[in-house]
This record gives C-alpha cells, structure tokens and sequence, in this order.
C-alpha cells in the first residue's frame, strides 16, 4: 500500500483518535497478557534484590545507592519497552498500524502507554530499593521529580530505539547496544539529583540536576515523533 | 598533494622536539603526546557533528549520498577517536601513573566511542539498503544530543571539574608556548587534510558499490549473467498448504 492509499483510510480520523486508539490496543493488550508489566517488576525487582544483597551488612553511601537504583531502572526499561514494536513486527500488526495511524500518532500512543509503565515500576522499584537497602529519603519532593522525569525520558528515548530496532537482525542483543549509550546522560544527571534527594547534602545541586533530567525529557520529547516517522515509514 | 602533506608531518615532527617542554606536567619531556591527541580529539568531535549534519540531511532529501558521507564521517571519527583514546591513555599512565583513572574527559570520550560503535552496529543490523539508511541516520542524528553533552557540557560542570586530572585549564589559560601551539595547530592542519581525503576515498568506495550493485541487478533483470548470489529459503510443508 502506498502513502496516499495510507492517507485515505485516515481521512475521517483526528490527531487524538489516533493517538487515543494506540493508547486504547495497548493497555487492552497489556491487560490481557499482562506480560510487559509482570515482566518489567520481575526484571527490576530481581536487579534490586541482587544488589541489596550484595551490600548486605555493609553501610550504602548515597553515591552508590542513587547509581544501583538508576541501574535497576535502566534494566527494567530497556530491557521490556524496546519489545514495543520489536512484538508489533513479529506478529505482522506493525503494517496494520502503519495503514491506521501516522507516524506520529503512533509514536505518542506507544510512549504513553510506555510512560505510564515505567512510571509505575521506578515508583515500585524505588520503593522496593528504600526498604531493602535502608537507605532514608531527605528531599521527597525531588527524588519523586526526578523518578517520574526519568521514567519519561526512558519511555521516551527506548521507545524510539525500540522502533529504530524493530526490523534489524540480532533485536535483543542491540537493544542494548543501541540505547544505553544514548541514556548515559540522563543517567549522569539523574544519579546527581538522586545522590542529592537521599543525603540532602547539596539541595541546589540536586535541583539542577532535576532540572537537566526534565531538559533532556522535553529535548527526546521534541525530536522523537520526527525522528521515529524517519524510521517508522510507510508500507 | 599527498607528498606536501608528508613533508609537512616530517617538519612538524622535528618541531615538536625543539618545542620548550611544559613543566607543569609530572613527566614535561612526555607531554609532547598533545600535539597528536589534542588535533585528534578536535577532529573527532568535528566528524562526528559532520555525520549528524548529514544524517539530518539525508532524512530531509532522503538522496542516498548523504548516508554515505555520514557513515564515512562516522568511520573517519571512530579511527580517530580510538587514536584520541589510546594516547589518552599513554598520557594517563606516564603524567598519573595509571592506564585509566577514570577521569571524567577520558570516561565521556568512552562514551562517544560507544556511540560511534552503536552505529555501526545498528548500520549492520540491517540488509536492505534504504531501511538500513533510515535507521542508520536516524541513530546518528539520535546521538547527536548524548555527544554535545558529553563533550562540551558534561567536563565543564563544577562538581567534575574539581575530580578531574585532565589539563583543560593548562590549554585555556595559556599554559602553551607559542612554539607548542604552533606543532599542535599544524598537526591539526595536516591531520584535517589527510582523514579529509581518508574520507573521500570512503564516500567514492560507497558510490561505486553502489554501482556495481545496479549494474549487477540491471544484468539480473535482462537475463544474462550476474554476480550476485540466489537465495534459496526453505518451505515448510504448513506454509505451501
């Protein structure tokens, strides 16, 4: 089917249906299989408990547990959201989607529905971490800023990668490869605000920390939709 | 051309020895590895932004040459950036007595170099040709943000700066003689030159691939022989019914 084939079947379809529909099949999906979200806690909690483990009886410095617990969050994106179109293309449907929706809809529909899951398994990771670990939170505020701006900016960039991947040879293997080289900086701020929200040493620091994992956010957020029709294209 | 070039290396050779020795280093007689790391880790970064440009080119024209002079610019970069790091890593062991100290320019540098073999992986990935371009160009213009923070914001925060052994601060305020700049800027010149015409060689290699490729597949389609390879794919007997 050519675009302007493609084109014609979305006349009658809005921005937000498209984007509501998307959001719609993959929480309809997910709850019937409930596999990324049974996944993603198993892969996190497996990662938390390992690495509290390994530090048990010994005194965690807020360096090392802002680092293990961004660790445990970048296992558990990258290691279930890159499957987002990985599965639409093992199971034929990535060209029904591409027929139904633009490029764009569809990135903004998988992303939050992305969003939405890792949102919720950095706030139960977190919350796993701090009772394993025994490590205590001085600014609630701003590790709860941080959490949610990275799981976006997580949702955001693998989901993109995810795309980029979905059609090469070797998907599992460079996934990883792929994305986390390009997490590195988010990670690289996200552990100085995390560091800063567990021992309260430096609130300022923290903060702009905070304030670069919400910069990288809105910087992956405003190229992706672009970047991912480059790399979504027609059928 | 190529032997001005040659002769020029030779000349810039002789005159890093006559260059005064830097006696802040530990090892002044050593540091004489800047004048081949530092035009290096200049060329490095101006490929890389080179390729990003011309991924972002090639998705706008979608013309197939943009892609090659990406991923030629890309090739050019991960030469040099491997050279940057190996006498990075010289530098390290003779000025602070180990291979790698983690310094925060050595660890960011490493990083890129990731990048840069996260494409060609990506570029490997792929058989056919223009979805390979797409996804090649579209994780080069992806890196594009991790690389500027890497390399220009990321050594220059306060808090990495105080842990940083790196000699940043030798280089920007002064710490250079004139003789030092002039090796180093030379280099710099000769250095642009030869991985310039390195990357023709890579960009022409590309189009007469390419060539060979159509020449071969207009043969295939008239009937008469070609090169290329048939692939045969098995059938299950599920499938055919």
């Amino acid at each position: 089917m050519n675009s302007s084939n493609a084109n014609m079947l979305r006349t009658n379809s809005t921005w937000t249906h498209e984007i509501g529909a998307v959001v719609r099949k993959e929480f309809r999906t997910e709850l019937r299989s409930k596999s990324a979200t049974y996944t993603s806690f198993m892969l996190s909690g497996v990662t938390v408990f390992t690495l509290a483990f390994a530090f048990y009886g010994r005194e965690l410095t807020s360096e090392a547990a802002a680092g293990m617990l961004w660790a445990a969050l970048l296992f558990a994106g990258v290691g279930t959201l890159t499957r987002a179109f990985v599965a639409e293309e093992e199971q034929g449907t990535g060209d029904l989607l591409r027929m139904w929706a633009r490029p764009h809809a569809v990135y903004w529909g998988k992303f939050l529905f992305a969003a939405a899951q890792m949102a919720l398994t950095a706030a139960m990771v977190a919350l796993l971490f701090l009772m394993l670990t025994g490590v205590g939170v001085k600014e609630l505020p701003m590790l709860a800023a941080t959490l949610l701006g990275g799981s976006i900016a997580l949702a955001g960039m693998v989901t993109l990668v995810s795309a980029l991947i979905s059609r090469g040879n070797n998907r599992s293997t460079l996934a990883g490869v792929v994305a986390l080289p390009l997490l590195v900086p988010l990670v690289a701020l996200g552990v100085s605000a995390l560091r800063n929200a567990l021992d309260g040493f430096s609130i300022s620091t923290g903060w702009m920390g905070c304030l670069g994992v919400w910069l990288y956010t809105i910087v992956v957020l405003a190229g992706a939709p672009f970047q991912f029709a480059a790399v979504w294209g027609e059928i | 051309m190529k032997w001005l070039a040659f002769v020029a290396m030779i000349g810039l050779t002789v005159m890093a020895y006559f260059a005064p020795p830097i006696n802040t280093f530990p090892e002044p007689e050593l540091a004489r590895m800047i004048f081949f790391h530092l035009p290096c880790a200049f060329l490095t970064v101006g490929f890389v932004l080179f390729s990003a440009v011309c991924a972002i080119k090639y998705l706008s024209t979608r013309e197939i040459i943009w892609e090659y002079r990406g991923h030629a610019a890309n090739a050019v970069s991960l030469g040099v950036a491997a050279a940057t790091l190996a006498t990075g890593i010289l530098f390290s062991k003779v000025q602070w007595g180990a291979w790698w100290h983690w310094d925060p320019r050595q660890t960011s540098f490493l990083i890129v170099l990731l990048l840069l073999g996260a494409y060609f992986a990506v570029r490997m990935a792929f058989d056919d040709e223009t979805t390979r371009a797409r996804a090649a160009a579209t994780y080069s213009s992806l890196t594009l943000l991790p690389i500027l923070f890497l390399v220009f914001v990321f050594p220059r925060l306060p808090q990495v700066v105080k842990n940083s052994l790196h000699p940043s601060t030798t280089v920007q305020q002064g710490g250079f003689s004139r003789e030092y700049w002039t090796v180093v800027l030379g280099v710099f010149v000769v250095l642009i030159w030869t991985f310039s015409w390195i990357y023709k060689i890579h960009v022409r290699t590309s189009l007469l691939e390419k060539e060979l490729v159509d020449q071969d597949g207009k043969l295939e389609a008239a009937g008469n022989r070609t090169t290329a390879h048939r692939v045969d794919r098995s059938v299950s007997v599920r499938e055919q019914s």
